[in-house]
């Protein structure tokens, strides 16, 4: 591999760690999406950051958001909207 | 006799939504989708308060849980979480005939709360409020160390997933509030960046500085956890 090669793929990792947390987000277009599903094919290390992040943020999913409110409080919403009429507020 | 124009639709009319999810593999939020999709045609101007009342309860109230959840990351303490939960909906409830009904309510009563959050409680919590610029350079350090680290990655992934709940809870509940609710609504709730940035009041790239600073605070906090219960070890054991 000449030392143009080397530099190139380290530049293309460079590149796919910049944008690995939109991939991870879906915010990127297919065709970049795509530029980097085939590096990280190819590419250990990127792919190990990959799985990490990955992980992380299911990890966040699963134990950030699964409390349930308590009974106590709907009642307390509920009688409040009852009570309120409805007005124009600017939030 | 019904004269229609034109016959009625087999399935709900297409809605314009007033934030794009731009990305058709998105996950789909069972709870959103239920919601929209039972959105009859609403008369907004001919409602009556009951009909109103009853639509809320029976639209914005199924939220009830995920905006508790998050006002629990938002504020860190149970009691606080309700106030903030329960003024939000009194203010929603108030301009509910401003809703535009089949637009995102799921967001709208975030940025709502988003805003209640800040107004009110945020100020009265007086959190150290870690400097959130926008350089990356954070990010920028932490990617350098990534691919000169001895390959230990696998391990990493190992060791962080075989954390309880609570060590992931702790660690983003020690994140700064920019930071936290930034992951909170990407990571739990599944919004775009679009809609973070309208939520949170912030441009696009703001969100993503956020999301990267917080992601790798929380990447590093959740090592050290996993070192502290022996699933990893730390890089370097001078500590030991």
């Amino acid at each position: 591999m000449s030392e143009q090669g080397h530099l190139e793929s380290q530049d293309d990792c460079t590149k796919v760690l910049t944008q690995v947390y939109r991939f991870l987000d879906n915010e990127l277009d297919t065709a970049s999406g795509d530029a980097i599903r085939e590096h990280l094919a190819a590419c250990e290390p990127c792919m190990d950051r990959f799985d990490v992040e990955q992980a992380v943020k299911a990890l966040v999913h699963r134990c950030c958001g699964n409390d349930r409110a308590p009974e106590t409080l709907r009642a307390k919403i509920m009688l409040q909207i009852t009570t309120v009429r409805s007005t124009t507020i600017i939030t | 006799m019904m004269t229609l124009t034109r016959e009625a639709p087999p399935y709900p009319p297409v809605r314009s939504y007033v934030m794009s999810i731009p990305t058709p593999t998105e996950p789909v939020d069972p709870a959103a989708t239920a919601v929209t999709a039972s959105v009859p045609v609403v008369d907004r101007e001919t409602e009556t308060e009951d009909e109103r009342r009853a639509r809320f309860e029976a639209d914005a109230l199924a939220f009830l849980d995920q905006l508790y959840a998050a006002a629990l990351r938002m504020t860190r303490n149970p009691s606080d979480a309700e106030d903030v939960v329960q003024e939000t909906y009194a203010k929603a409830y108030a301009s509910f005939h401003q809703f535009t009904p089949g637009t995102n309510l799921k967001a709208w009563l975030y940025r709502i709360l988003t805003n209640t959050y800040i107004n009110t409680y945020r100020k009265k919590q007086r959190e150290p409020q870690i400097s959130d610029s926008e350089n990356v350079e954070d990010w920028q350090i932490a990617r350098a160390e990534s691919h000169t680290s001895s390959g230990l990655k696998s391990a990493e992934t190992v060791a962080l997933e075989n954390l309880p709940d609570s060590d992931v809870k702790e660690a983003l509940q020690a994140l700064a509030p920019d930071f936290r609710l930034a992951v909170f609504l990407a990571d739990v709730e599944g919004f775009s960046y679009q809609e973070i940035a309208e939520i949170m009041g912030t441009p696009i790239g703001t969100v993503m500085s956020r999301l990267n600073r917080g992601r790798t605070q929380l990447r590093k906090l959740l090592g050290d956890y996993a070192a502290e219960r022996g699933l990893l070890r730390r890089r370097e054991e001078s500590r030991a």
